[in-house]
Order: structure tokens, then sequence, then C-alpha cells
């Protein structure tokens, strides 16, 4: 059974925001068809009414006093970005 | 015998009596570096001219003070995915390759507390995500044992630095056996915490919900010692746990008559290499001659946590990773003529291929069509086997069970096959999936002189049970040394 095929493939990248190149498109739908057949055989098993858990901890929201704990770090942030200007991240243009 | 060689104890006792000074110590380390990381590939940056200054300061508080911390003047490094201030933190990805972090990993900032140097940063697979550290831009880890093998992953160097003292100890996480495998691989202790026992804060993420900063060392004592300092709670982490602090290090060694260890069939199934199974449960009787009860037992859905682990685990990563947009930080496309060619582009050329293909399969994972059928039905299976898990803990104190079904294999030898890679972490993974904490402790050798490990798991928070076993081996199979 191929559950992941060409198409598949150039699909779920489109959606992740990467390009797989037209040449590789059929080696990585066999690796992940194979994975996936793989990783798939759990569908197989029988897990009843179990809850799915999403996480070992019962996870809940930590909030703190809304008091001001750091500084402005504004220039140390902005050392990371390869493009910017006048104090700002820079993108291409978003809105014509 | 070099001093670079010695544990962290002994290392400790020749800086306070003035054996050696902190700033000596660290020139032996890089001397030693110099020579053996061109073969072995376990830093990818090194801190020399920072850590001499460390050392120097280490020193000053020695000679003027009298209450210094344990770790004062340690040298120990950290794997590249644990943020260090104005410190390069790649994650081995062209992604972040010349990212500074703004902030310090919460266990950054506890080690640097406790007086210990850092000598650079480790090598690893891309993101955390693989078990050889050859999905790398900077090229895999050699093992130290013989350079032709892997030397495991995701914390590869971290394994490898400590084997081939290159560091008193190092920082390493683990997802689903990256810190226990390449221990295994290298032949040193490595251990993952409980869930939410040591901050991630700092920590690049993965799989959120799976991975804990560890510690790869050179004993089990030593490994005690650095608990001590990492543990804690993090207001800065909200998964991290409030509990009164532990002596991890105090009592190692004494008697275990009438612990119960559990050996699980399915971790003992058909893919367990010969002679590693051998070495394995000639380990297990002699647990029995020291007063263990051994008893066979069943997680009858453990065989299906490789399946749910690596459904779940690219989920997270497909999640994690798309806050990489070449536009704050990391890679950008120069030549990128809109905002969606932009993070396009930026993260194809940014993301190696194993990266990619894990945010692929968890892309495909959480696709609308998928969503129900397979995250959902891993998330439940995850219930299951930590139930299982927890019936058993009624029962007896500790798991036992093989690190990886294998020793340390050829270099480029499962590269193109990433499903046969992917489940060499069928013994590893289970822990990561039920949040428990497990340790990998070497116990012997393979015909190829490549060191085996034991792991042992235990219930959440057994950490000081699960090193006093540890000791335990230790005692019986002694340190591995490369000679």
């Amino acid at each position: 059974m191929t559950v992941v095929d060409v198409k598949t493939v150039r699909k779920i990248a489109d959606m992740a925001a990467v390009f797989i190149e037209e040449k590789d498109l059929e080696a990585y739908a066999a690796q992940l068809n194979t994975i996936m057949e793989h990783m798939g055989k759990i569908m197989d098993l029988d897990t009843g009414d179990q809850e799915p858990m999403e996480h070992i901890l019962p996870v809940k929201n930590v909030f703190r006093d809304d008091e001001v704990t750091n500084k402005n770090i504004k220039d140390e942030l902005l050392k990371n970005a390869s493009v910017k200007e006048d104090g700002y991240f820079k993108v291409p243009t978003v809105v014509e | 015998m070099s001093i670079c060689k010695k544990t962290v104890t002994e290392t400790a006792e020749l800086l306070r009596t003035r054996k050696i000074s902190a700033d000596e110590l660290v020139k032996e380390y890089f001397d030693e570096i110099k020579k053996k990381n061109p073969d072995i590939n376990a830093y990818v940056t090194i801190c020399e001219d920072e850590a001499i200054k460390a050392a120097e300061a280490a020193q000053k508080i020695m000679d003027s003070n009298n209450d210094v911390p344990y770790l004062c003047g340690i040298p120990m490094t950290l794997k590249d995915n644990i943020c260090t201030k104005n410190i390069k933190t790649t994650c081995a990805s062209k992604m972040l390759e010349d990212f500074l972090p703004p902030y310090s990993a919460t266990v950054y900032k506890k080690l640097l507390d406790s007086g210990t140097v850092l000598l650079g940063k480790l090598n690893m697979d891309e993101f955390a995500m693989g078990n050889s550290s050859e999905h790398s831009i900077f090229g895999a880890v050699h093992n130290p044992w013989n350079t032709a093998f892997v030397a495991g992953g995701s914390s590869g160097g971290s394994a490898a630095s400590v084997a081939s003292n290159l560091a008193a100890f190092a920082l390493g996480s683990d997802t689903g056996g990256g810190i226990r495998q390449p221990a295994s691989f290298c032949g040193v202790v490595g251990l993952k915490p409980t869930y939410g026992l040591v901050s991630r804060y700092g920590l690049i993420a993965f799989a959120s919900s799976l991975e804990q900063i560890g510690i790869i060392s050179k004993d089990i004592t030593d490994c005690g010692i650095i608990m001590n300092v990492i543990t804690g709670h993090d207001p800065m982490d909200s998964t991290s746990i409030k509990r009164p602090a532990e002596d991890y290090s105090e009592g190692l060694g004494k008697n275990i008559d009438g612990i119960k260890i559990a050996l699980p069939k399915e971790l003992f199934g058909s893919e367990l290499e010969k002679e590693v199974g051998n070495v394995i449960n000639d380990t297990l009787k002699r647990l029995e001659s020291r007063g263990a009860v051994l008893s066979d037992c069943s997680l009858p859905t453990i065989e299906n946590a490789i399946h749910a682990y690596y459904i779940i685990s690219s989920s997270e990563a497909s999640s994690n990773l798309a806050r990489y947009d070449g536009i704050r930080y990391g890679h950008r496309n120069e030549r990128a003529e809109n905002i969606s060619d932009l993070y396009r582009k930026s993260r194809t050329e940014g993301f190696g291929q194993e990266t990619k293909r894990r945010i692929l399969l968890g892309t495909y994972a959480l696709s609308a069509e998928h969503q129900d059928e397979l995250y959902k039905k891993a998330l439940k299976v995850r219930n299951i086997i930590t139930r299982e898990f927890r019936n058993a803990f009624d029962e007896y104190d500790i798991i036992a069970a093989p690190v990886s079904p294998v020793t340390a294999f050829k270099l480029q030898e499962n590269l193109n096959n990433p499903l046969k890679m992917y489940l060499k972490d069928v013994y590893t993974v289970a822990a990561n999936l039920a949040g428990l904490p497990a340790v990998s402790i070497p116990c012997g050798k393979d015909k190829k002189g490549l060191p085996i490990g034991i792991q042992l798991i235990g219930k959440p928070f057994s950490e000081k049970l699960l090193l006093n076993v540890g000791k335990q081996i230790e005692m019986e199979a002694g340190r591995l040394e490369i000679i």
C-alpha cells in the first residue's frame, strides 16, 4: 500500500514551507512511504476507549505577577538578524 | 596517567589540595583537545580564551574563600543545542550556524554558578534528530574506541568528548535515547532524568514533550554530583517540577538486597545482537549475586513505542521548527522576492536532509486527513505504555534492558536507510514517552572491542535508586577506559 507518493510529498512540503527539488521527490516519497508504512502499524493496535496523552505531566498554564523582569534587549535581539534597518527586522514587501 | 582521564571527584580533590591549579588544568584539557579532536570531531566550538579566564577566576575563588562550590574549576562542555549567551549555539545546522543566543540556558547558568569552566560546544545530529551524530554540518562524530564507527547520537559529541577525556563531564539532551545510546556506544555513563526535573529553558526545542537535558559522565558518582547542581524548579520552564532537593551523590554503592528488577521480554527480542544480550545477561546475574531479585515481565504495548515515538516526535518537530523563518535569526536566503519565497528558500537551504524528512513526516501526521488517525492514535498508545509502566512499577523497583540492540555501527552504514536507523531506538524511546528516568551504564565490550551499555529505567524521581544500582554494576564491570 502506497501512503506517501510524489503528489503527497509536494503537498506536505508546501505546507511545511520547504522546497523539494523535482529530481528528489521520488526518493523522498519512497523513503517517507517506507517509514510511514512501518510506523502506520500502530493503527492495527486496539486502543479501546483510551484517552490521547499529549503530555506526561498534568500541564497547566503557569502565571506570574505582571512585573517587568527584564530590560530592553532590542539591540541584542537584532544582532542575530541578517537583514535589519533602523532598529527593525526587515522583510520583503508584504502589502503592496 | 593524564590528568584529563580523572573523574570529577578525583579532579576536584586535586584542585582542593592544590596539586594543580584550575588554569593549569584547563590548559591540559586544551592540549588534549588539540591532539584528539581532529580525529573525533566532538567539539564544534572551542572557547579557549574564555575558559582560561574563567579558570583563573575559579582559582581566585578557591584561593580566597573557604566556602568553595564542589565543582569549582572543573572543565565541562555542552551539547550545541544548549544556549550559551554570546557563544555560538548552532544545533549543528546551517540554519543556526551563526546564532549567538541573547540568553543562557538555566543548566548552563547553574553550572557557571557552581564554578565549572566551559571548554566548548559539542557536535550532534542536526536539531538532535538522529542516533549516529552523522547528520551535522560539521561532519560526523567518530567513536573514540574506533574512529571507523559512529559515536551514537544525537549527543554523540557529548559522549565522545567524555570517553576520550576531552572534558570532565558533558551535558546532552535525550528525546528518544539521545544521551543513553551514545553513552552506551562510547562506554560512559548517560542519565536521562525524569521529565520536568531539569529545566529545559534554553534547550533548543525538537520534541518538547519528550526531551530532557541530562548528563554524560565518566562514572556514576560524578553523575550524582552533577545532578545535584542541574536539577531544581525553574520558573522559566512551565514544565519544570517543584519538589524538595535530593542529594543524588549520597549513599551510592549501598546494599541492594531485595531490590526487584524486572526484565520485559519485549526488550530482549529477536533484534538484540547475541553478543550484546550475553553481556547484559551476565551483568544482570552479577546484580543477582549482589542481592537483587530478577523477574521476567511483560510490557505488551512497548513494541509499539517506536511507532508512537516517531509519529509524536516528528509532529512536535514540524511544529517547533516552524519558527525558523529566516527573519529574526537563523539562515536567510538573500535573493527571495517575497515573504513566502523568503520562508521557503531560507528553510530549504537552512535545514539538512534528515531535518527536512522529520518535518515532512510530522507535517504528514498532523495534516487534516491524518491527524485523527495517526497523531491521536500515537497519543493513545503513549497513554497505554505509560500505564503499563506504572503497573509494572507497582510490583518492581527497576526495569532493566539493553540500551541498543547493537554496538556502534560503521560510519555511513545506515545513512541511506532512515527506517533501519530509526528502528535502532527500539529500547530507549519508551522512557521518553512515559517521562521516566533512565540511565545507561557501561558493562562490557563486544569482540570488536566496542562498548556495551545496560539500561535501567525507574519510576518518576527514582534517580537515586537508579544510580545506586548503577554503582553496583560499575563496581562489578569497572570503568571502561580507552588505553
